[in-house]
């Protein structure tokens, strides 16, 4: 009985940290049975600045949920021929692990496919499996720089600064996650397994695809612009009340369209602008940015941010308040949509959490609780190799499996 | 050559970024994707060039792998078509504004009444229900909704966008993943379903990290520039000869990574000063800890500290300009960057597929021109040559 979308598919998941371990929540979500692989004492991240000494820290939480815990020590050769055990019986495995890691620990694909030819592995890398860069460890803002994200974010008069936003972890984890089901869905028609290899400074550079346009026009690096968009007024981030770090509001009307413009100065009560020569069409109200730019954000410094934005919007014209993090788990839409998800966690009681960013009609995707670490091994144990309760207690015995 | 998705067939509503990007990522993977045009050609082809007739880059850029048919479908025989290429298809995808789908007739019933086994998958700035179902977005009003604007810039800055399509390739991506999903729920249970991926919740999991301090204390995350809070040294650093990008960025995660960095830079004994083991302890020194490594970097080009501190096992990263990273050689020498030629535009670099299968792997062919395969696909329907000649003049492809 299938239902959820990926019902059925088992995934040995090696990840730690944040591109590897977002990839496989993504498909926990979609259904699969993923079997969080970790070592003794549990994977790094769980320890990764907890907020409450000795519980799983926050970081850990957001990555994991929708998973299964195994503790299994793949340094110990008995633990190796385990989990090499567990990959005849699964369809995925994803692993993070720094450059050489798994070659190490001689389970590289080869290895793997010839245990089992129908396992799909998938392999992140800061910087691919090949290449001069290959053996170079990466973090996210690695990849941001060496992507070309850095280069134009920002503003005209001071240095590079990364985007807030972790596109070079959890973009990568996206990415891998869709190549896998492609994998799967190519292995239905050939009955085969493969490599999927996917390296984070390649999904920033493809998360910058569209920013390329100015390079190609101009034949020259494209340069950072803060937050004006070139030709577009209002195009911008503009003061709110009451003058807070994050009381802004982005406002952009299309340069192309004169209808969103009359909407937008009859929102504000200028239509006086309709007939006011700066304001002829898009190139004119360019020429006279900074005047404009000033009447409006009088406009805005009178109003909050939600204010502002719920006057504009419901006048068609795009418009987003800055939203700080605090008010993304509390923000009124997100919460409607069922979009923030709450849980109850054995150790740190009720968390929210946001669950899937997409949604199948026929799939649902609650958000379970992350598992404590090695909260599943016995379980898994017996259910994927019927091992018993007495081969369980001899592994945990030599260290093997824990607890 | 094999392809994943071989035989699967996509029919692409989508213009500008938010809806290629998906489509092109699944032509990547195998599958045929049709993009249906209006008469006069998407507006990300043509609004959006800077050369009048010419197909802009950004066209260019994000449809890449695709067929491309014209249709009109304001015109009744234009709607006709359309359902009848969709009875062929998978996968439908759209990008439209709120309730555009349904005032052409298409709404989820009726799809789903012509084609039982169609994926129908939707890119939305808000998604339906909640009360901003009805605003409209675009790239940087989803950022700003979702968080990233917010911690993105300087301390003493405003709140500052992220130039990269965040939520645009972002939304488009996430929607790939629920498209394929469902094609492999669909071996099971025969039909297809109906997939919406909103920009703002995109966003939102792009940078769920980040909430991580606010679950401690409440606070919003503030913007720390290129600094962590968490970590030092975790900073750009200025390099020769000091042009707009001549920084590297440099990370401290473990206290070999220090060791080894400290000796590089000539300050051995920082390295095996306890006080400095822990990345969070040596926040602590952070101004002495940049100025120390800044020393250290301005006389060399970003470059030269790359392939010295990142060989060494410190992770460095150049902070690369789009020009640097279309020609950049790790990049270049993985098939991420290919040359691509285009019969009115001439060759050009091109960002390629981020992900590689070992058995599908992936050509990127130009993006085509308006209504080039009109006669291949309208072929396969039934329409002759004659016929065609007949639509086009009445304006219908």
């Amino acid at each position: 009985m299938t239902d959820r979308a990926l019902s059925g598919m088992r995934i040995l998941d090696l990840t730690q940290f944040e591109a590897g371990t977002t990839c496989t929540q993504f498909l926990g979500w979609l259904g699969a049975d993923v079997l969080k692989i970790e070592p003794p004492g549990g994977e790094q991240s769980r320890r990764n600045r907890p907020e409450v000494p000795g519980l799983d820290a926050m970081f850990f939480l957001v990555f994991n949920a929708n998973k299964r815990s195994v503790m299994l020590d793949l340094k110990h050769p008995e633990g190796r021929a385990l989990f090499l055990r567990m990959v005849e019986h699964a369809d995925v495995v994803v692993e993070n692990f720094a450059p050489g890691l798994m070659e190490k620990l001689g389970l590289d694909y080869e290895r793997l496919r010839a245990v089992n030819p129908r396992i799909i592995m998938a392999r992140i890398k800061g910087f691919g499996l090949s290449g001069p860069y290959h053996e170079y460890k990466s973090f996210d803002m690695i990849a941001q720089a060496t992507g070309g994200v850095m280069s134009v974010t920002g503003f005209a008069d001071r240095e590079p600064v990364r985007c807030g936003a972790a596109i070079g972890d959890t973009g990568t984890g996206v990415h891998a996650a869709a190549a896998i089901m492609a994998a799967y869905i190519q292995r239905q028609r050939t009955g085969e397994g493969q490599l999927v290899e996917v390296a984070m400074q390649e999904v920033v550079a493809n998360f910058l695809r569209g920013r390329f346009v100015d390079h190609y026009r101009d034949g020259a690096a494209s340069v950072r612009r803060g937050n004006e968009i070139t030709g577009g007024v209002p195009g911008d981030a503009y003061p709110c009340a009451p003058g807070g770090l994050n009381d802004y509001a982005y406002i952009y009307v299309q340069t192309m369209n004169a209808d969103m413009w009359r909407d937008f100065v009859t929102a504000i009560g200028r239509e006086d602008l309709l007939a006011d020569p700066r304001c002829t069409d898009a190139r004119t109200r360019w020429q006279h940015r900074d005047a404009l730019n000033d009447i409006i954000s009088a406009w805005t410094r009178t109003r909050t941010k939600h204010q502002v934005m719920a006057e504009l919007g419901k006048a068609g014209v795009p418009c987003g308040a800055v939203l700080d993090t605090a008010e993304i788990l509390d923000d009124p839409h997100l919460n409607a949509r069922g979009q923030i998800h709450t849980i109850e966690h054995a150790t740190r009681g009720r968390l929210r959490l946001p669950g899937s960013p997409v949604r199948l009609s026929a799939s649902p995707a609650p958000t379970t609780p992350p598992p404590l670490a090695g909260e599943h091994t016995a379980e898994v144990l017996a259910e994927v190799l019927g091992l018993s309760t007495d081969e369980i207690a001899e592994l945990r015995a030599r260290g093997v499996v824990a607890p | 050559m094999p392809k994943a998705l071989a035989g699967i067939r996509v029919v692409d509503l989508t213009q500008y970024e938010a809806g290629p990007s998906c489509t092109q990522m699944l032509a990547w993977l195998g599958a045929e994707v049709i993009k249906v045009e209006p008469p006069g050609g998407e507006a990300g082809r043509t609004a959006l060039s800077d050369k009048r007739g010419e197909d802009a880059w950004f066209f260019l850029l994000l449809n890449s792998n695709k067929k491309g048919v014209t249709l009109n479908l304001k015109a009744p025989r234009g709607r006709a078509m359309f359902k009848a290429l969709l009875e062929t298809a998978d996968v439908l995808v759209e990008n439209m504004g709120p309730g555009a789908m349904e005032r052409l007739g298409l709404g989820t019933e009726v799809l789903r009444q012509l084609n039982p086994r169609l994926v129908t998958a939707s890119v939305k700035g808000f998604g339906g229900g909640g009360p901003y179902a009805e605003y409209k977005s675009f790239e940087w009003i989803a950022q700003a909704m979702a968080g990233a604007m917010s911690m993105t810039g300087a301390p003493d800055g405003p709140p500052t966008k992220a130039i990269g399509g965040l939520a645009d390739t972002g939304a488009g991506l996430h929607a790939a993943i629920g498209i394929l999903a469902a094609l492999v729920q669909r071996q099971t249970t025969g039909v297809g379903q109906q997939i919406e991926v909103a920009q703002q919740d995109a966003v939102v999991n792009l940078l769920r990290i980040h909430l991580r301090d606010t679950y401690a204390n409440g606070r919003p995350v503030p913007r720390q520039g290129n600094r962590s809070v968490n970590a030092a040294p975790s900073n750009i650093y200025r390099c020769r000869p000091f042009g707009p990008n001549d920084y590297v960025f440099v990370h401290c995660a473990t206290v070999e990574m220090w060791k080894t960095l400290t000796a590089i830079v000539g300050r051995p004994e920082l390295g095996d000063d306890p006080g400095y083991a822990d990345r969070r302890d040596r926040v602590k020194f952070i101004d002495e800890i940049d100025d120390m490594i800044e020393a250290w970097t301005e006389k060399r080009t970003k470059h030269e500290v790359l392939e010295i501190l990142a060989s060494a096992g410190v992770p460095c990263g150049a902070v690369l300009d789009s020009a640097e990273v279309l020609s950049d050689p790790h990049l270049t020498s993985r098939g991420m960057i290919v040359e691509l030629k285009h019969p009115t535009r001439g060759t050009y670099p091109m960002p390629a597929n981020p992900v590689r299968l070992s058995d599908s792997p992936t050509e990127v062919v130009r993006a085509p021109l308006l209504g080039e395969h009109n006669a291949e696909i309208y072929g396969t329907l039934g329409y002759d040559v004659a016929q065609l000649d007949t639509l086009r003049r009445e304006g219908v492809i």
